[in-house]
């Protein structure tokens, strides 16, 4: 009986110890599943703590150039906005195209300036040490991308010039039948342009052909053609025993032919000219202005030249009008690379206000040449639209052959520039350069003095285009022995600039 | 059975108080487990919320000047409660009032301007807003990045003289008002002009304002005058300007000798012009204006067109010296205008200063047609003359030659005020700390009554200034950058013409001038007039001179 108790509380013993250990296992089990969940919600909170940190990191990049050794590259410079500090993990950068991420480091491709932690309002600079990598954002240690945005940076455009437009200078023109294409009435060059005293016809007309000729000569202009280094020429006289010109296979006695005058152009020659005993380059020779004598001129061409034109008097004793071929003249008579036209009505002598300036004096027969319409060159159109106005620059030089100017010569309108109404030919606005002006500037005898002006152009506030021109004339042709100045004006280089409405 | 049940409850005890200590190990651990995730949990709740509150808003700054412009850029509209600001050193949080904003609620895609006033002490810098639900929104200042461009225009002000009457140049040019009032008798205040004999003013009762009275020159019998001035009136240029296809009206500015039994009618009213001398302004004339030299018009241009059928030479323009035996010009006029002025000479014991204004002397209107006004000061009346008489004076008038010459007390200045508006000044300065100097051009036009021209450095011999391109500092000091004296400017004009529609008394001339800044500060670039010759043999020339156009290009620091 004794046993049965003892197993009795044995039993109830080992039932205590069974429960126990089976609460203990079971609670092990439960307290291995609650701690291996905890660090999962332990991630929340640093989770929670990251989104709090990246919520409030605020940085700004800017790409920018800069001097890196010898080079200049792309960087970009990341400024702290915000009110938290910031560590910045990695770089986007591009490659060509395409998006790379490099972490930071000291031996890392990409380096801060300002390693560590950006505190607010401090900023640094990325630098990527491989050119072809350009940083475009960077990834802070929060999580949060950053990259360059335009709407923070704001552009302060400052021009490093002001642009003027070439519309004459350089190689626009090269000879007279490129200017052809600058003017505004082509059919000026063969007819209608200018009333002469001594009419002209054109003897000569010939193409690719040697030229020689030995003539006597008043006034003569040599110019380069900068583009294929030949030479054009004008020479202007009255011929004399023994002048005489042979084109190809035609010979020419000119001291028949242009006894009372003559004008020779020559374009793209190749070969001798000679004035006087010394073979001439480019420039101006007044030989009758300044010395009071002719020159011998002499050409031997080495090869063909492009054009050969002689004008040689008719023997119409009235006034005609002729065309502009003969006293236009195209070259570089400085030799600057830059071709001058050159409009020339003075053939031989000064005069003042007690003559009539410009004389044959072998044959006492007036040379008085005056424009019946003006050399008008078109440059370039403007639509009122788009420009409210313009600046024209004009460096030209001029010379007249009258010694007392104002008492020998009215105050008339030599150069005019401005707008044209493209379509009715109306002149809308214009400056001009009259007489009075002009002599000023020239110094007898003759030299060459360059004067620049700039002209304000104000352009009509119309939807139309406008043709900007620019004209010269010779408005003399005489009264007595007044009013009767001949000239000589070239025009060097004509610029523009823009204003936009 | 009781043993049983003690030996089972003490199992059950022990049981229990084990169960009960376990539990609660684990349900304290739980717990505290519990409280840190939700408080992480409502931290980044919270934070999240405040992310979508101030996500929304993107605001940008914009500085001009004093004005700070706050530009929203996001997708909702920001109601502001608080603007952060950095007054000196010191941060302060402001009310948008206190701040001067125009309001404060910034729209999404708009912006609102803050004018902060003198507390807010330099950089008085934005740093951000806070809005009505507590959350703060930094402003964005952009980084100003300087980058060169080539650029295919030039930047140039266009000055021209859009205005009605000499008294609108108070208003765009500054000009002082009592160098441009109407010269009423006994007007306190008007100053400018002096003459050698009789001043110009004009009595009341001389002026008229009409709407479309009819003004013409008797029938048959063109007037003779000493100099005309006929040109587009300024309010059709203005017209026309935009675009409205209308027939021309006139404006003419007359003057002339005594002229015993000559006048013509204004309104219903005839205007004798026997007295002293004469200077007349007609406004807003419709009709013709014919020039007659002898018995043959010379010269017309008109409302019509068919007015002037025959006569290709228009009368707008200058005509000088039509009492002159050798050019016996007359004007006739006959159309309806809106304004006519006559100014008489009269003892300068009629005006308390003994001077008059430059309003008789100044006309405003389109003298070449090519559509801009043009400012012309013109001081000449009636004829020409060397260094053995007076100028303006004609020997072949009625009784005694009067005396016209007219001259400056002072100088006309016009501050070129739209230079300074156009760079963002109200009070047409130029900031010299941005500016290094101006690009001045000018077409001008001058003309005198020295004749003959090879004389008149004899005739005038002083050497004097009529045209000055000056630079005015806010300390009242100017510096004189160009000047154009007499001797200079004479050079370029013919005095006298016969040959009209061929000869030129001038053209206008082309002129730059660089106005160099001297540096940091407020700076006024001025053009200035004056007739500095008064009257005697010598030294007592009349003038016309007249500005056309000013372009100022600005060049950076």
């Amino acid at each position: 009986m004794r046993a049965k108790r003892v197993s009795l509380f044995r039993r109830g013993a080992g039932e205590a110890i069974a429960a126990t250990i089976a609460f203990a296992v079971l609670s092990l089990a439960i307290a291995y599943i609650i701690l291996g969940a905890v660090p999962r919600l332990s991630i929340a909170p640093s989770t929670a703590s990251g989104a709090v940190l990246g919520g409030v990191e605020q940085l700004v990049v800017i790409q920018r150039e800069m001097e890196v050794g010898s080079n200049r590259t792309i960087v970009i410079e990341v400024l702290n906005a915000g009110s938290a500090p910031v560590r910045i993990d990695a770089v986007l950068v591009t490659v060509g195209g395409t998006p790379l991420l490099v972490r930071l480091g000291s031996k890392s491709i990409c380096n801060s300036t300002q390693p560590g932690v950006l505190v607010p309002r401090s900023s640094t600079i990325i630098i990527c040490s491989r050119a072809d990598y350009k940083p475009v954002g960077i990834v802070t240690q929060g999580g949060k991308v950053f990259v360059v945005n335009p709407r923070i940076e704001a552009l302060f455009e400052k021009p490093t010039g002001i642009p003027m437009k070439t519309l004459y200078g350089g190689v626009t023109v090269t000879s007279t039948s490129s200017l052809l294409r600058l003017l505004y009435n082509k059919t000026i060059v063969y007819s209608g342009a200018i009333n002469t005293t001594i009419p002209m016809k054109l003897l000569l007309n010939k193409s690719s052909e040697y030229v020689n000729a030995q003539l006597s000569a008043s006034l003569v202009v040599v110019g380069l053609n900068p583009v294929n280094g030949k030479l054009n020429i004008l020479i202007i006289g009255n011929a004399t025993s023994g002048n005489s010109i042979t084109v190809g296979n035609d010979a020419v006695d000119l001291s028949r032919a242009g006894a009372l005058r003559y004008r020779l152009k020559i374009e793209n020659f190749t070969g001798v000219i000679q004035i006087g005993s010394s073979p001439a380059g480019p420039g101006i020779y007044p030989c009758l202005i300044n010395t009071g004598k002719s020159c011998r001129v002499t050409i031997s061409s080495s090869e063909p030249a492009d054009i050969i034109r002689l004008y040689t008097n008719t023997t119409t004793l009235t006034p005609q009008a002729v065309g502009l071929d003969p006293y236009i003249f195209v070259g570089d008579i400085d030799g600057d690379g830059n071709t001058e036209t050159i409009f020339v009505t003075q053939d031989f002598t000064t005069g003042n206000s007690g003559s009539v300036n410009d004389v044959n004096k072998r044959f006492n027969r007036v040379a008085l040449d005056s424009s019946l319409k003006p050399v008008r060159l078109i440059l370039s159109t403007v639509n009122g639209s788009q420009y409210s106005a313009a600046v024209l620059s004009i460096r030209f030089f001029y010379w007249d052959n009258s010694i007392d100017d104002i008492s020998d010569n009215d105050n008339r309108v030599i150069v005019r520039a401005g707008l044209l109404d493209t379509a009715t030919g109306e002149v809308r606005y214009s400056v001009a350069l009259s007489y009075y002006e002009l002599c000023r500037y020239r110094h007898p005898p003759f030299s060459i003095s360059y004067v620049t002006k700039d002209f304000m152009i104000y352009i009509p506030s119309e939807n139309k285009e406008f043709q900007v021109f620019i004209e010269l004339a010779d408005p003399y042709s005489n009264t007595g022995n007044r009013n009767d100045a001949d000239i000589l004006i070239g025009l060097s280089y004509i610029g523009m600039s823009l204003v936009s409405r | 059975m009781s043993r049983l049940l003690r030996k089972g409850v003490s199992t059950l005890i022990l049981a229990f108080l084990i169960a009960i200590a376990v539990l609660s190990v684990f349900t304290y651990l739980v717990l505290s487990m519990a409280r840190a995730t939700q408080i992480a949990v409502t931290g980044l709740r919270s934070v999240v919320e405040y992310s979508y509150k101030a996500s929304p808003y993107s605001l940008a700054l914009n500085e001009t000047g004093r004005g700070r412009e706050i530009v929203n850029l996001g997708g909702s509209d920001l109601v502001i409660d608080r603007i952060v600001v950095k007054s000196g050193d010191w941060l302060e949080v402001l009310t948008p009032q206190e701040v001067g904003c125009s309001g404060n609620v910034i729209k999404a895609g708009s912006s609102i301007t803050c004018t902060p006033p003198p507390t807010c002490r330099a950089p008085c810098e934005f740093i951000a807003v806070i809005n009505k639900e507590g959350v703060v929104v930094n402003i964005y200042k952009p980084l100003i990045r300087a980058r060169t461009l080539n650029v295919t225009t030039m930047f140039l002000i266009a000055i021209t003289f859009d205005m009605i009457s000499p008294q609108d140049l108070v208003q765009e040019f500054n000009v002082s008002p009592s160098l441009v009032a109407k010269p009423y008798p006994n007007t306190p205040s008007i100053v400018g002009m002096e003459s050698g004999d009789k001043l110009l003013l004009l009595p009341r009762g001389q002026e008229s304002e009409f709407y479309n009275a009819p003004v013409y020159t008797d029938p048959g019998n063109p007037l003779p005058f000493g100099v005309a001035v006929v040109g587009y009136d300024p309010s059709w240029v203005k017209e026309n300007r935009s675009g409205i296809k209308i027939p021309p009206r006139f404006s003419l500015l007359i003057a002339g000798p005594k002229s015993p039994g000559t006048g013509f009618n204004a309104g219903n009213k005839r205007i004798s012009l026997a007295e002293n001398g004469w200077r007349v302004l007609i406004n807003n004339f419709t009709g013709y204006v014919k020039i007659w030299r002898g018995s043959q018009v010379i010269a017309c241009s008109s409302t019509r067109p068919q007015d002037c059928s025959g006569v290709s030479l228009p009368a707008v323009g200058f005509w000088y010296y039509g009492v002159d035996q050798g050019l016996n010009l007359k004007i006739e006029f006959n159309g309806v205008a809106s304004y006519v002025a006559n100014f008489m000479r009269m003892s300068s014991s009629q005006s308390p200063t003994r001077e008059t204004s430059y309003y008789p002397y100044l006309y405003i209107g389109d003298v070449d047609g090519n559509g801009i006004n043009d400012l012309i000061f013109i001081t000449e009346d009636v004829y020409y003359g060397s260094y053995d008489k007076i100028d303006d004076m004609w020997p072949n008038e009625p009784g005694k030659p009067n005396d016209y010459s007219d001259y400056s007390t002072q100088p006309l200045e016009l501050k070129l005020m739209q230079i300074g508006r156009a760079l963002g000044n109200q009070d047409g300065s130029i900031d010299g700390s941005m500016y290094s100097g101006v690009l001045l051009y000018m077409n001008i036009l001058f003309h005198d009554n020295s004749y003959p021209d090879v004389n008149q450095l004899r005739d005038i011999d002083r050497t004097d200034w009529v045209l000055r391109v000056v630079l005015l500092d806010d300390k009242g000091y100017e510096y004189i950058v160009r000047e154009y004296r007499y001797q200079e400017i004479c050079n370029y004009h013919k005095s006298y013409v016969t040959d009209f529609g061929r000869d030129n008394y001038f053209v206008k001339l082309s002129q730059t001038v660089y106005i160099p800044i001297p540096g940091p500060g407020r700076y006024w670039v001025a053009v200035v007039f004056q007739d500095p010759y008064q009257s005697g043999k010598t030294n007592d020339a009349d003038l016309t001179v007249g500005v056309e156009l000013i372009g100022v290009t600005p060049f950076y620091r």
